[in-house]
């Protein structure tokens, strides 16, 4: 088993996770626990064995850790990878889906609003659709980054700045 | 008020309602609220209190009766219309979102069902656009417009289409 630890990657510092290496995994486990959906090389991470690194002098500017073993690492390529791409899918459908749910209901309330007869109509509520839509992209993104976080062993680093 | 009856023309009649009558109007109301499934050419309008309206209800000839007044004419023109397209494009948009939905989730719940790390969950049970719209009273758009059309017409179904 090996440890890493994934910091985030300065846009200036030229450095890239080198492709299908596991400090790539480490940090595209670290993207999905954390549920930004950022682009590749926004994190960064190194193995603590790495005489660089000082695990807790670096614990301190790390966002986390995340422990691969070979095991979880065929895991994440032959699984999980593709399991994290649905996942999006599904994200990006519930995107498609509530934008033209949205602009249809807009469409259905001004049109009553304009009208002289049917104004006593209800108006479709927004919010509902807000709040009906964002509970679907939490619980679309929830369980794969709960499991990935626990098969991971993945570690979230809060640093408060004064 | 004016009411009229309404029923289905003759195949050969010559008798057309003329552009912008009333009786075109009455025509394009009674084929919306009967779901009438041909043209609004294919039924004809008589005002009720003529001796033809007479005899086509004791012919039982007569679809329904429709009540307008020039304002009811005049929202049936301007706001029917644009609400109505409202509600199919919202349709149109939540079929559109079942259907991305349906499929993305349906790839989702394959590989959880496929995979050995993650089996024994089912995205789709937790995530139902049906149970969300239908809480916002969505589902009940076209009937309650429909209910509305009803009253402000006095609609009255005289006669059954045939099947």
């Amino acid at each position: 088993m090996t440890k890493y630890l994934v910091f985030r990657n300065q846009p200036d510092s030229g450095q890239v996770n080198e492709p299908g290496s596991r400090e790539e995994m480490a940090s595209e486990i670290a993207n999905v626990v954390s549920q930004d959906r950022m682009p590749p090389n926004y994190y960064i991470s190194f193995p603590i064995e790495n005489p660089k690194v000082s695990f807790e002098s670096l614990k301190e500017l790390a966002k986390f850790s995340v422990e691969i073993t070979d095991e979880t690492a065929e895991l994440w390529v032959n699984e999980i990878q593709a399991m994290v791409q649905k996942a999006h899918m599904v994200d990006d459908a519930i995107g498609e889906a509530s934008g033209g749910i949205y602009q249809a209901m807009i469409a259905y309330n001004n049109a009553i609003d304009a009208s002289s007869n049917f104004k006593d109509l209800t108006s479709l509520s927004i919010k509902a659709l807000d709040r009906a839509f964002e509970y679907f992209e939490v619980e679309s993104a929830y369980e794969v980054s709960t499991k990935v976080e626990e098969i991971y062993s993945v570690e979230s680093f809060e640093h408060h700045h004064v | 008020m004016s009411k009229y009856l309404v029923m289905s023309r003759k195949v050969d009649s010559p008798l057309t309602h003329a552009d912008g009558s009333t009786e075109e109007t009455v025509c394009e109301i009674a084929k919306n609220l009967l779901h009438y499934p041909g043209p609004s050419e294919y039924l004809m309008a008589i005002p009720a209190d003529t001796k033809i309206a007479t005899f086509a209800v004791l012919k039982e000839d007569a679809l329904c009766s429709i009540e307008v007044t020039q304002s009811t004419l005049e929202t049936w023109r301007k706001d029917v219309t644009n609400i109505q397209d409202a509600i199919n494009s919202f349709q149109s948009a939540r079929d559109h979102a079942e259907n991305v939905l349906d499929q993305a989730l349906g790839d989702l719940d394959e590989a959880y069902e496929n995979s050995t790390g993650f089996k024994g969950y089912t995205p789709s049970d937790d995530i139902s656009v049906y149970g969300a719209l239908e809480q916002m009273g969505s589902n009940d758009l076209e009937y309650t417009f429909q209910r509305a059309l009803h009253e402000m017409y006095k609609f009255q179904v005289l006669r059954r289409q045939r099947a």
